[in-house]
C-alpha cells in the first residue's frame, strides 16, 4: 500500500527506527506494538531494520576482527610520549639511527677510539701499572747498617698497617754535650734522651 | 545501559591527567577497537582508519585539560574520531566531489527500500550465515552511499551501541535530528542491500524463502 495513502503508517513511520533501538517511551511502544499488529508493510520494515542492524553490527566485528591491535596502544603511547619509549625501543632506534644517519662520525670516533688504544696499551705495559713518585712508590727496608765507629740508636715508628720506619740516630758524646752544634744529628733529629729511646735497642725482624 | 567497567573512565581520565601514563595506555586498550571500527566504516580504507583511530587518541591526550567531565569519556572520544574521518572524507572530496546530503524535511520514501525483503532474507535463521557474512562485505559498499553525517550516526548507534542522548551529544544535533538522520541511514542501507539481493538472485536463479 502507498505509504501517503495511509495515515496511521505516516504516523507511525518516524517512530519504527527508535522502536528497533528501544528509545521509546513505554507509552508510545505499546502504540507502535499495537500499529504493527494491524499494519503488515511497518511490521516488515521493522524486520528490515532489525536484519541490517544485525548484519552491521557482523561487519563491523568481521572488519575489526581482521585488525592486529597488538601493537596499536604502544603506537599511540609513542606518539603521546616520544621521550618515553621502553629501552628496548629506544636503542633499536639509536643503533638504527646511528648506522642510517651517523656513520661517518661512528667510523670516525671507532678509527680514533683504536689509534688510542694502539698507542697507550703499549706504553702502560712498558711503564707499569703505577708511575713513580715519592707517595707512590713503595719501599722495602732490606738491611739497616751502621759504621762500626758510629755510636748510634735506632728509632723504631710504626704506622697502623704495620709497616715501620727506622732512622738511625747518632748518639752524641757526653764530653761534647755542651756543644749546641752537636745537639743535633744533621737530620735535625732530637738527641736519645729527648726522645726516651734505649740506645740497646734492635729492630726487630717483625717490625719492618 | 554501559557495563560497569574495572576502573571507570573518569578515574582513568584524572590519572592521566596527574602523569599516569599507563591509565591512558588502558583507555586505548579499551576503544581502540570500536573506535577503528567507526574510523573503518566511515573512511572503507582499513589504513586510513587506522591512523585516524590512532590521531583521535593522539588528540584526545593533548586536549585533555580540555575534556570537563561532564559527559561521557567516550562521547568526547567518538566525537573527535567523527570529525577527524568527516575532515578525511572532505579533503577527499575535492577528487570525488562532494557528496548529496539527505533532505530530511522530505517525507520519508520507503517505496524503493522494498520493505520486508531483507528481513525474509535473513530472518533468524543461522543456517542463513554464509549468506549473512557475504553480505557482510556489502554493507561497507552500502555505508559508503550514505552521507557521511548520516553514516556517522549509524556507526556509532550499530558499533558502539550509543543511546540518542548520546548520539545528540556527541555529534552535537538536537535528538530529532538523531532519529531523522538514524531512519533516513537505515532506509539507504536497506535498499542498497536489497538492490544486491536481488541481482544476487537473478544471477543464481534462486527466489525469496
Amino acid at each position: 500500500m502507498d505509504d501517503k495513502k495511509n495515515p496511521a503508517r505516516q504516523k507511525f513511520l518516524p517512530m519504527l527506527s527508535p522502536f528497533v533501538d528501544g528509545e521509546l517511551t513505554p507509552e508510545e511502544r505499546v502504540q507502535v506494538e499495537q500499529h504493527l499488529a494491524a499494519n503488515k508493510d511497518s511490521a516488515m520494515q521493522v524486520a528490515d531494520f532489525r536484519a541490517a542492524s544485525g548484519l552491521m553490527r557482523l561487519s563491523m566485528e568481521e572488519l575489526a576482527d581482521q585488525e592486529d591491535f597488538s601493537d596499536f596502544a604502544n603506537q599511540v603511547m609513542a606518539r603521546v610520549t616520544p621521550e618515553k619509549l621502553p629501552l628496548f625501543s629506544r636503542l633499536s632506534l639509536e643503533l638504527s639511527e646511528l648506522f642510517t644517519w651517523k656513520r661517518p662520525m661512528m667510523v670516525t670516533s671507532l678509527a680514533t677510539a683504536a689509534v688510542v688504544a694502539l698507542i697507550s696499551v703499549p706504553m702502560a705495559l712498558k711503564f707499569g701499572g703505577q708511575s713513580p713518585g715519592y707517595a707512590n712508590e713503595r719501599v722495602e727496608v732490606q738491611t739497616v747498617k751502621v759504621d762500626q765507629d758510629a755510636r748510634v740508636a735506632p728509632v723504631v715508628m710504626e704506622t697502623d698497617q704495620g709497616d715501620a720506619v727506622i732512622w738511625m740516630v747518632d748518639v752524641p758524646d757526653k764530653d761534647k754535650k755542651d756543644d749546641p752544634k752537636k745537639d743535633k744529628t744533621k737530620d735535625g733529629v732530637e738527641s736519645e734522651e729527648e726522645l726516651g729511646v734505649d740506645p740497646n735497642q734492635q729492630p726487630k725482624k717483625g717490625d719492618l | 545501559m554501559r557495563p560497569a567497567l574495572a576502573t571507570d573512565d573518569l578515574t582513568l581520565v584524572a590519572r592521566v591527567r596527574s602523569g599516569d601514563q599507563r591509565a591512558f595506555k588502558t583507555l586505548v586498550e579499551r576503544y581502540q577497537r570500536k573506535v577503528f571500527s567507526v574510523a573503518q566504516g566511515m573512511l572503507k580504507d582499513r589504513e586510513e582508519a587506522r591512523d585516524v583511530a590512532q590521531e583521535a587518541f593522539v588528540k584526545v591526550y593533548r586536549y585533555l585539560d580540555h575534556f570537563k567531565g561532564d559527559a561521557s569519556f567516550y562521547t568526547w572520544l567518538y566525537r573527535i574520531t567523527v570529525n577527524i574521518c568527516i575532515d578525511v572524507i572532505r579533503k577527499r572530496g575535492g577528487a570525488k566531489g562532494e557528496m548529496v546530503e539527505f533532505d530530511e524535511t522530505i517525507a520519508m520514501d520507503t517505496a524503493e527500500a522494498n520493505i520486508g525483503a531483507l528481513g525474509s532474507r535473513l530472518g533468524t535463521n543461522p543456517q542463513k550465515s554464509a549468506l549473512r557474512k557475504e553480505l557482510a562485505e556489502k554493507i561497507q559498499a552500502a555505508l559508503a552511499e550514505v552521507p557521511e553525517k548520516h553514516r556517522a550516526i549509524l556507526l556509532l548507534r550499530e558499533v558502539e551501541g550509543m543511546s540518542y542522548e548520546d548520539l545528540a551529544r556527541t555529534l552535537n544535533v538536537p535528538k530529532g535530528t538523531v532519529m531523522s538522520r538514524l531512519f533516513h541511514a537505515r532506509l539507504k542501507v536497506q535498499k542498497v542491500l536489497n538492490e544486491y539481493l536481488e541481482l544476487d538472485e537473478a544471477k543464481s536463479g534462486v527466489g525469496t524463502e
